[in-house]
């Protein structure tokens, strides 16, 4: 019991408690700038953190953690440029909502759900870390292939009702994403001989194409259009009593789901977002309101990527096993400073584990503290003309794009799918398909061919596995339903004609 | 739905279909494997097929729906029509872009870039300067100095 | 008339009152510019000497312009005079990337100069690799390798350079393989796994953390070996492979002993044996293949410091008596020991050696499996 009281202590020491505002701060500008994020700042101080006490030093990665996810909201809601892959649902209603005058509202709600998403991970992962641990292990390559088959399958119809268009785009990413070295085998697909192509394309600087790019192409569209009129009165800037109430129940939904979906590996956070809008699309009393500014499409989703990122901890903390790059950057730090999370830790090092999870805790409402009173000041970034703005934002994205990998091709290929955005928004096509199919491609065939080869060539055994066959009936329904409900539905108004 | 929807829904199902074939015919001779060891060439394939389909299906789905084109009302939503100004000229700085980072570095690339945007949007004079300036300064400072990242150099 | 100009006037002020919103507006733009310019020039002095001390020649025939070449004095090398970089061919958090780090940290007590870690993942360790092989030949730029890129790696995927395109300074340590199974696998040892495998051909599910790493070739030596067929599972690397293998997703699998040690001291997993000639210090309760019977299983990643080609021969004696030095720091001990990484120094000559037999070896195994490029 001492070690508890100790290590919760210990974070609130004056040093411990600068680094955490230190490292919020450092997080949410990284989070702000496209194409960069919490992993790569973490990787790029983490040098400077071997000189720093063991504590200190986690409490400002924990910060950096939690200020990168919320600051990728901003530019989605000021200026529809996504800093991330998990803020481009973000950009659906929150720059809408920018439109209408309520950017302050948007952001300040980004920091409340992220801040109550935060808070409820955090809970849930102090006290139920290990038998979710253990839920989490159920979970083999045929529960990722249901999972990821089932998320294409629902997801991809959020914005487009089209079975066929949605289809095609997802098709469409899968597609691209096998252009490479197949990592099992060694051969090269799709390259064309050309090796630059070799390590194939990474779907950042293709985010960043779609949605910057083609933004700051639109621009010259938008010029002659009245600049943004934000109120910047206090009152007018924080959400309305109503607004606050309409996100209190979805914020809460995504709270959880982002949790649940961060437990499963890969790409947990940018699903959660997707996840927790198509949730609150379906469960929305007006769903016709999404997309066009209503306000449970963002607090939803900024709620599931805090959840999902706090689901991620779970793993990390209770196994020592990281099921994603954010986790895996948190690993290393760990074992430099001499501690190896995993079912050992909190016997072994009790006293930093619960400096730890305070620390989550203080960084969390460090997050809400610093950022509420700079809504102000971000909000009036919308009031920056379009003819300043863009510029900015399109140096940054070459910035973005070219710092993935350090390489000139990754711009180029974001300048292409720049064009590309272009195209679709002029055809009234939602690019979201097509950065799922990207995304999921390589986990979704790495994990067919894990499990046909643990199954020995038997297909029926993904529906004889509890939760795979689950997962993949209900896909099967999802799909399969709406034509079926449709036919019926005009069978039966002929009948009644 | 307007034209240039229409249209431009017909290049990105027309995109589709030429990705599609490109596909199956790079990846044809790749092993598909057995049930057991599913091989390199399996993936590929199915989804080359799905997506050729479907792409098909779209321009289908398009040439049925030929009549309901209209043009778009006047004054209508901006989005309805293609600045071809501004496509053309973004892109081409876009290119320029590249083009001026891998022979003259990163910081010249940017002002230039920064120049023609603003210049496009409608900046003038010290304004756009100033913009430029500053932007490529700040993003220099912000980048290469304090974030490590290096940026190109060019030829220096 | 009044009316007319009453609302004239009131139209101008409108006007008026707009362009002075807008001036309002584009002087509070430049005056947020010139704060966030401000701010960052202040930040930008210190944040700049942690992070970005040294050239970094990432751009094909780009070169930075604060690359200066040492030459060396006549007597005592003064080097190093800047910072360092440390390519780690592998992404963040995995268990290369934690070695090297952890070399990171412990080399500052013995090199004044910070040594700044660069991933470059992809392609199973060839594009970091590559990358070194085009680094400036200053001595500045050194490779935190693994056997596999250096070697084997070279028969499977196609990579832009061979093996006489780089130095290899010395040898760090190594990581012994080890077999391992879920905590209530019916498996108690190493020969009942051998004898279900003779049994039933291709029916035991093993994961390796990739098909072209080490570890899945000592997989496939051990099949050649006793005569058995085992069904592999590769996974994208260990991470992966370590949740799949503690929910009994499979039956058994190879991985690296710093990746499990926490689990089998934990109870988690159950060591079978490890692949290696003599025990490892990690695991001292776990039988080597050779002790069980198992002959001439063993083998495993080794670690080494790579330098480009035509680096300066004093600089290359010192890099290599200052990273040995560091090797024999307490640090460098207590963190491999935390990790359960075997420290074992070798120079130049027998890192060269073991890696070319290594090579030699593998290129047989891949023949058979009709996986040469």
């Amino acid at each position: 019991m001492e070690d508890i009281l100790l290590g919760v202590a210990s974070a609130f020491s004056w040093v411990n408690l600068l680094f955490c505002l230190l490292g919020v701060a450092l997080g949410t500008i990284v989070g702000v700038l496209p194409g960069l994020g919490p992993v790569g700042a973490i990787s790029m101080l983490l040098p400077i953190t071997f000189a720093m006490e063991p504590t200190a030093a986690l409490i400002l990665i924990a910060g950096i953690y939690f200020g990168g996810l919320y600051g990728g909201s901003t530019t989605s809601i000021l200026v529809n440029v996504p800093g991330s892959a998990y803020s481009v649902v973000a950009t659906f209603d929150g720059y809408k909502m920018t439109q209408k005058g309520r950017a302050g509202a948007a952001l300040a709600i980004s920091a409340i759900a992220s801040f109550f998403a935060g808070t409820i991970g955090i809970i849930l992962l102090t006290f139920l870390a290990p038998p979710i641990a253990s839920v989490a292990l159920r979970f083999g390559p045929p529960e990722y292939f249901a999972i990821i088959l089932l998320g294409l399958l629902v997801l991809s119809r959020l914005t487009d009702s089209s079975l066929i268009r949605s289809y095609m785009l997802i098709a469409g990413g899968i597609v691209l994403s096998i252009i490479g070295i197949d990592q099992m085998s060694g051969t090269l697909r799709l390259t064309f001989g050309q090796s630059w192509l070799i390590d194939g394309l990474d779907f950042t600087p293709i985010l960043m194409g779609l949605y910057g790019l083609s933004e700051v192409i639109i621009a010259m569209e938008k010029k002659h259009q009245k600049p943004i009129k934000a109120d910047l009165s206090l009152r007018k800037l924080m959400p309305s009593k109503d607004e606050l109430k309409r996100s209190t129940a979805p914020m809460t939904r995504g709270s959880f789901l982002g949790f649940l979906i961060g437990l499963i590996p890969g790409p947990a956070m940018i699903l959660s977002t997707y996840a927790s809008y198509a949730m609150e699309k379906r469960i929305s009393k007006h769903p016709e309101e999404f997309g066009k500014g209503a306000i449970e499409g963002v607090a939803g989703p900024e709620a599931a990527n805090n959840g999902a990122s706090a689901g991620a901890l779970v793993p990390l903390l209770s196994l020592g096993v990281p099921f994603s790059a954010l986790p895996a950057i948190l690993l290393s730090a760990f074992i430099i400073q001499g501690i190896t999370p995993g079912p050992l830790m909190m016997t072994e090092n009790p006293t930093v584990f619960w400096a730890l999870i305070t620390s989550m805790y203080i960084g969390n409402i460090m997050l809400l503290i610093l950022n509420l009173p700079l809504v102000g000041m971000f909000a009036s970034i919308a009031r920056i003309p379009p003819r300043v703005l863009m510029p900015i934002v399109m140096i940054f994205c070459f910035v973005g794009a070219y710092s993935v990998r350090s390489n000139m091709f990754d711009v180029i290929v974001m300048i292409v799918f720049g064009v590309v955005g272009y195209l679709f928004r002029k055809a009234k096509l939602d690019p979201s398909p097509l950065v799922l199919g990207i995304i999921l491609g390589p986990m979704l065939e790495t994990s067919l061919t894990q499990s046909m080869l643990i199954f020995k060539g038997d297909l029926t055994m993904f529906f004889t596995r509890p939760i795979s066959g689950t997962m993949l009936a209900l896909g099967v329904i999802v799909t399969i339903w709406p034509p079926i409900y449709r036919y019926v539905k005009r069978k039966r108004a002929v009948k009644n004609a | 739905m307007s034209i240039v929807a229409f249209r431009a829904r017909i290049i990105t199902a027309s995109l589709a279909l030429v990705l599609s074939i490109m596909t199956l015919w790079q990846t044809w001779d790749l092993p598909m494997g057995t049930m057991r060891a599913v091989k390199t060439g399996f993936f590929p394939k199915v989804f080359g097929v799905l997506l050729l389909v479907l792409s098909i299906g779209m321009l289908y789905q398009l040439y049925l729906a030929r009549h309901d084109r209209r043009q778009a009302a006047e004054g209508a939503d901006s989005e309805e029509s293609v600045n071809l100004r501004g496509l053309v000229g973004f892109s081409a700085l876009f290119v320029i872009f590249v083009v001026l980072c891998y022979t003259a570095g990163f910081l010249i690339a940017a002002v230039v870039s920064v120049l023609g945007g603003g210049f496009l949007l409608g900046l003038r004079k010290w304004k756009l300067f100033l913009l430029a300036g500053g932007t490529a300064l700040m993003s220099w400072l912000l980048f290469d100095q304090w974030l490590g990242i290096s940026l190109p150099s060019g030829m220096w | 008339m009044s009316m007319d100009r009453g609302a004239k006037q009131t139209q101008t002020t409108k006007m008026e009152a707009a362009m002075r919103q807008k001036k309002r507006t584009t002087w509070s733009t430049i005056v947020v510019f010139t704060m966030i310019l401000a701010l960052l020039t202040a930040c930008g002095g210190n944040g700049g000497n942690a992070t970005n001390n040294q050239p970094n020649n990432t751009n094909e025939g780009a070169n930075n312009g604060n690359a200066t070449s040492e030459t060396p004095a006549a007597t005592e090398t003064p080097f190093p005079e800047k910072g360092i970089e440390l390519i780690v061919p592998f992404n963040a958090g995995g268990v290369s990337d934690i070695l090297a780090r952890s070399f990171a940290e412990a080399a500052s007590e013995i090199i004044d100069q910070t040594i700044t870690i660069k991933n470059v993942g992809g392609g199973s360790g060839t594009t970091g690799n590559y990358e070194l092989v085009r680094a400036k030949a200053d001595g500045y730029t050194w490779l935190w390798a693994a056997t596999g890129h250096i070697s084997s790696t070279l028969h499977i995927t196609p990579a832009q350079y061979t093996r006489d395109d780089f130095t290899i300074v010395n040898k760090a340590g190594e990581m012994a393989v080890v077999v391992v199974v879920p905590k209530n696998s019916p498996y108690e040892s190493l020969n009942q796994l051998v004898d279900e495998a003779k049994a039933n051909p291709g029916n035991i599910t093993v994961g390796n953390p990739g098909e072209g790493t080490v570890v899945a070739l000592l997989a496939n030596i051990l099949e050649d070996s006793q005569g058995i067929e085992l069904q592999h599972v590769p996974y994208q690397g260990s991470g992966p492979l370590l949740p799949s293998i503690l929910g009994g997703h499979i039956d058994a699998a190879f991985m690296n002993v710093p990746e499990v040690r926490s689990q089998i001291e934990a109870g988690e997993l159950r060591a079978l044996a490890v692949l290696s000639e003599n025990r490892v210090d990690a695991l001292p309760d776990v039988p080597t293949s050779g002790e069980l019977g198992v002959e001439g299983v063993a083998g495993g990643a080794s670690h080494f410091i790579v330098i480009p080609n035509d680096v300066p021969e004093e600089v290359v004696q010192k890099i290599d008596s200052l990273t040995k030095e560091v090797y024999e720091t307490e640090r460098f001990k207590q963190l491999m020991d935390q990790v359960g990484y075997q420290i074992a120094y070798k120079d130049s000559a027998d890192s060269k050696a073991e890696v070319d037999a290594w090579f030699e070896l593998t290129q047989g195994v891949y023949e058979r499996l009709g996986l040469l490029q």
